[in-house]
């Protein structure tokens, strides 16, 4: 009887053997625990903004502002709303914490036997993107302390590092509500290609005040077109050929000022903001505020074919049709730099924007990088067999588009200095968006060309047609918006480019919401912050590392030297052809006689190098014996003229 | 198709009523800020410039004594309170904010050479060149800035006639004995006429005395047969003597390391010590072209306060070898004595034109309440300004101080002094049998013994 009664109570047990799940707060037992039988939200019920910064909840007029609450992960506004993931039950006795569980059935057992972690799907999603989020805080990679000997420098370097990589991970994390909006994207279903989509059915499909960003405005007498955007993207300044100027407001849509210069115009440029630019007139440049007044006539620059304004340094950059390269400083009106590029006028100037180098594409096919304090060019590189015809670079600097009259579109890796991408086609202008996207166009025809497999390897993204007959002479993304700006021959248009700016602005680098209070406070903390113009160069990051040891070069001793020499006299010996020359000129004396001016020539260089430094080794010696010739106290009596 | 555009509209990104703030979007990406690291440059190189346009470090003078001061003390227990006493024997209290005399203890004859407080800052003690040890009672603090014309002499408690002239006087920190340095050291207390107990190594002057502020009853002495010697009050006799080639006029302890002190010497340098450990100097701290006068640490031991005979004051970090600041003034003669506040943000100085002065001990730092805005702009600019501090143009600022043209002369004399003997040393190793000539560090170089 004992053992019966025994019996029964451990079945009793067995089948009290219940848990609660402390997510879903359900009763189960082991046995009916599956992957779909909790149902939970993943995330809080919060009371915030929606993602896309609507609410889902209305506000009625009595309720407080915090009443628009929701589940962070799905949504859903009814707090009792049934849960939007599923996984298995965890009870309160499952030593895990909801943030990182992992029950231990979801372990797969590897073939040795050994337990490997698997995650629940989202929250690895979650690491993942983490990490990419992280990784692009970091900056680079870390420094390398194995090769260092200095311990102490180790272990302050290693502090530095550790808080460069809590830094980053502090900014990866608070980016979900620093940057509340999403970026704009393009997806088609099924057989649908996203470049046969029409700028009409896009604009059917976005919001009324996206729609109203898709426009063309007709002005057929004073094209073509160029344009420029401030870099908050607000303002927008057109220029046409025969000598219209206008700004405009692009968020109302305003005309803040229009002008008619009565001449040629080849380029206008906004300068640090949007109360001045610059325009390229027929004959020289000049400075305008945004009332149309002219302040500065710039007559050094000559006729100017295309403006660039370095914003970090001030500095107004200028390609005249004589291929000359000027730099001015726009804070003092200094000239900085004025150099003969030599390769003749040029209409296709791009600054890059990570290093502030300017690139210039010449006729000849090459294109030329450069900064204000060298005359001859960084960089000189041959990328077309033609004419340069358009150029771009990519924001992070990594990445250069040049197109040329020889049909081709290339992408060049400039770490490398090298081709990753040619494409077919002819491209009259170029530019790089915010996020990557290219826009190439020629004719009345726009390509956007976007990178998606992450392999910089550039594919069809986009299309579009403007009227036929229409030369489009400029494409231009608008910064922080999805918008691509055309100035073309009969006026300027604009087109949806969804995907192509970054969703969120930062309000202290450029703020398309700017009060005029702070654009005054923007200005003088940028021009405390103005960098000097030394500071371009080809690798920004460079400024403040310390410069790798050099060997200094050792005299080749005499010995060596005599060597070289023999060597190069042996050479010059061999290469003298031994060719049967016609009667008369095939003497023994003569061959003597040419084979002893090749030594000779051969061995010039040496001689005239010896020759050198024995002069300037004597000279020194010179100096030293001219000093010494006098005691100390006396030597200041020397006059002057005579010790030199 | 599924096509999203980005839409801002205005209201979400502006404020709705004129009197909320602003909204502010951050971005951190650093895409989007290109060439950071050139602006973080001109940054730290605007924040250099920008500590070297604040730097006013002088605060104000206190003037009073009719005789050059020869010595200080602070009151550990009120901040704002400083003793002097100047040669012809008179002793001021002084009020730091308002740099004025509260009171003055009239009663020696002869020259005052050394004050000192006792810890919980009721009593003061003076000694002087008449023979004497005299206690004063230190009015309180509350109420002392009424009125200065009527009754602001303070009565002594006692006055101790002794055999010898002192020179030097130190209060124990935790207790009621204190020291005097002269023919001899003696131990005295409070309530006795005469001394506890004496202390003799030799037959010189003792010139300097100081307690060790973590072990009560361990001091220092200097004595001018150019000898430091140390003293534990629970033995007998003197712990360990240490020889040096100059003589040492002051001594000061560190307070956050009580092992360490730093003596002030006549060969224009200091030297931290390690009481344990003599026969090595830890730190020479070079910059001084005369002799220095006197020392004293900042209380959060980090840094140090010298005077010196060549008129100006430096200020030094506990292990650097050359001062970070030196300040002078054209009126400023000969510094007698030094004194870190006891809150480290001031430092004053006595000198032989008779006066006292305040001087900031960080001669950029802001004066009053700061908002923190301002705090954090001036961490953001010390944080810039270390990063990039070891850049050649940001060092130059930084490091540039403008000197006195005296100064700067005797400075590079002494600079073709030393390279004179290096080298003049240099050729006597060369030309002499290797090994003869052992290589002597600097900090071993100027000690001649220890004794036990």
């Amino acid at each position: 009887m004992e053992q019966q009664e025994a019996m029964g109570e451990t079945e009793k047990r067995e089948r009290e053997k219940e848990f609660i799940c402390k997510r879903c707060k359900q009763n189960y037992t082991t046995s009916s625990n599956n992957p779909t039988s909790c149902r939970f939200h993943p995330s809080f019920f919060v009371c915030r903004r929606h993602d896309d910064q609507k609410r889902y909840y209305e506000l009625r007029p009595e309720d407080p502002p915090y009443a628009a609450k929701f589940y962070d992960c799905c949504g859903a506004e009814d707090p009792k709303a049934s849960g939007c993931s599923t996984s298995f039950h965890v009870s309160y006795d499952d030593d895990l914490n909801l943030q990182n569980f992992e029950p231990v059935k979801m372990g797969v057992k590897k073939e040795d036997g050994s337990l490997c972690k698997i995650m629940p799907p989202e929250e690895q999603e979650i690491l993942d993107e983490m990490d990419i989020k992280v990784k692009k805080y970091l900056r680079g990679e870390s420094a390398n302390f194995e090769a260092l000997r200095d311990k102490k420098l180790k272990g302050q370097l290693a502090v530095k590092e550790e808080l460069y990589g809590k830094s980053a991970k502090a900014a990866a994390k608070v980016e979900k509500w620093l940057m509340p909006s999403e970026g704009g994207y393009l997806e088609v279903e099924g057989i649908e290609k996203t470049w046969r989509i029409k700028q009409e059915a896009i604009v059917r499909e976005v919001d009324i005040s996206s729609s109203k960003k898709q426009y063309d405005i007709v002005l057929p007498d004073l094209g073509p077109y160029t344009l420029d955007f401030t870099s908050s993207g607000r303002y927008m300044a057109v220029a046409g050929l025969k000598g219209h100027l206008a700004i405009i407001d692009m968020m109302n849509m305003g005309l803040i000022k229009e002008l008619q210069v009565r001449e040629t115009v080849r380029d206008v440029v906004f300068l640090h903001n949007e109360l001045f630019f610059a325009a390229a007139q027929k004959k020289y440049t000049y400075i305008y505020n945004r009332d149309g007044t002219e302040l500065h006539c710039l007559k050094e620059h000559g006729a100017v074919s295309k403006l660039q304004f370095l914003k970090n340094h001030f500095l107004l950059a200028s390609i005249n049709k004589f291929g000359q390269l000027h730099y001015q400083d726009v804070t003092t009106g200094l000239m900085v730099g004025n150099f003969r590029t030599g390769l003749g006028g040029s209409d296709v100037m791009h600054v890059n924007p990570f290093n502030s180098v300017v690139a210039l594409g010449h006729s000849n096919g090459s294109v030329t990088m450069w900064k204000p304090t060298s005359a001859a060019p960084l960089v000189k590189m041959l990328t077309h067999h033609g004419p340069v015809s358009a150029l771009s670079f990519h924001s992070n600097g990594h990445l250069m588009a040049t197109a040329g009259s020889d049909r081709k579109i290339k992408i060049w890796d400039l770490r490398k200095y090298e081709v990753l991408q040619t494409l077919p086609g002819h491209a009259k202008t170029l530019d790089f968006s915010q996020k990557g996207l290219l826009a190439t166009s020629t004719g009345s025809f726009v390509q956007i060309l976007g990178d998606f497999s992450g392999s910089q390897n550039y594919s069809r993204y986009m299309t579009h047609s403007i009227a036929k007959g229409y030369q489009i002479r400029k494409v231009l993304f608008r910064p922080y918006e999805d918008v691509l700006g055309l100035g073309h021959s009969m006026g300027w248009s604009s087109i949806l480019i969804p995907g192509s700016g970054e969703p969120n602005f930062d309000s202290w680098v450029a703020n398309p919401f700017e009060t005029p209070k702070q654009r005054r406070e923007k200005e003088v903390r940028s021009l405390l912050d103005k960098l000097p113009p030394e500071t371009i160069m080809l690798d920004p990051k460079k400024i403040g590392n310390l410069r790798p040891p050099t060997r200094r070069k050792e005299k080749p001793s005499k010995e060596e030297r005599e060597a070289e020499m023999e060597a190069a006299v042996a050479d010059a010996k061999n290469s003298v052809s031994t060719k049967r020359k016609t009667k008369g000129r095939n003497k023994p004396s003569r061959r003597a006689k040419k084979m002893q001016e090749v030594v000779e020539r051969a061995k010039r260089p040496f001689l005239e190098q010896q020759k050198q430094e024995e002069e300037l080794s004597k000279n020194k010696k010179q100096k030293i014996s001219e000093q010494s010739e006098l005691p100390k106290s006396l030597q200041r009596f020397v006059s002057k003229k005579a010790a030199s | 198709m599924k096509v999203k555009v980005i839409s801002r509209s205005t209201d979400e990104f502006t404020r709705e009523r004129s009197n909320d703030l602003q909204r502010v979007f951050r971005n951190f990406d650093p895409s989007l800020r290109t060439q950071e690291k050139a602006v973080e440059y001109v940054r730290a190189l605007n924040a250099a410039k920008m500590e070297k346009i604040f730097a006013r470090p002088f605060v104000g003078a206190m003037d009073g004594h009719i005789d050059s001061v020869s010595c200080m003390a602070k009151n550990p227990n009120h901040l704002k309170g400083i003793f002097s006493g100047s040669m012809d024997g008179d002793i001021r209290l002084w009020d730091i904010a308002s740099r004025r005399t509260i009171c003055q203890f009239p009663g020696h004859q002869g020259a005052v050479r050394g004050l000192t407080a006792s810890t919980d800052g009721r009593i003061l003690v003076s000694c002087g060149t008449d023979c004497t040890v005299r206690l004063w009672n230190v009015p309180l603090a509350t109420g002392m800035e009424s009125d200065d014309s009527s009754d602001n002499s303070a009565k002594q408690l006692a006055a101790y006639v002794w055999k010898n002239a002192f020179w030097a006087v130190d209060h124990q920190c935790d207790g009621n004995l204190f020291a005097t340095a002269g023919a001899q050291v003696d131990i005295w207390d409070h309530n006795r006429s005469q001394p506890v107990n004496s202390f003799e190594w030799g037959k010189d002057t003792v010139i300097s005395v100081r307690f060790n502020p973590g072990e009560p009853n361990v001091l220092a002495t200097s004595a001018s047969d150019r000898s430091i010697a140390i003293y534990d009050l629970r033995m007998s006799s003197p712990t360990t003597k240490l020889i040096m080639r100059t003589r040492t006029n002051s001594i000061s302890w560190n307070p956050m390391e009580p092992m360490n002190f730093t003596a002030a010497n006549e060969d224009c340098s200091c030297y931290s010590y390690d009481a344990r450990k003599l026969d090595e100097a830890k730190c020479v701290h070079k910059d001084h072209v005369s002799a220095v006068m006197d020392i004293d640490y900042s209380p959060t031991g980090r840094e140090f306060v010298t005077g010196s005979y060549d008129r100006t004051i430096r200020i030094f970090q506990y292990n650097g070898g050359h001062s970070r600041e030196i300040y002078h003034t054209k009126r400023m003669q000969r510094v007698f004595c030094v004194k870190f506040s006891c809150d480290g943000s001031y430092v004053i100085s006595g000198s032989d034109d008779t006066n006292l002065r305040l001087w900031k001990a960080n001669a950029s730092e802001q004066l009053g309440i700061l908002l923190p805005r301002e705090r954090k702009n001036h961490e953001y600019r010390e944080a810039v300004k270390n990063r990039y501090k070891h850049l050649p143009e940001v060092k130059r600022i930084v490091r540039h101080r403008h000197l006195p043209k005296p100064i700067f002369k005797a400075s590079a004399l002494r600079r073709i002094m030393i390279d004179a003997e290096r080298k003049k040393d240099e050729r006597r190793r060369a030309h002499s049998a290797p090994g003869s000539i052992p290589r002597e560090s600097i900090r071993k170089k100027r000690i001649i013994k220890e004794i036990e």
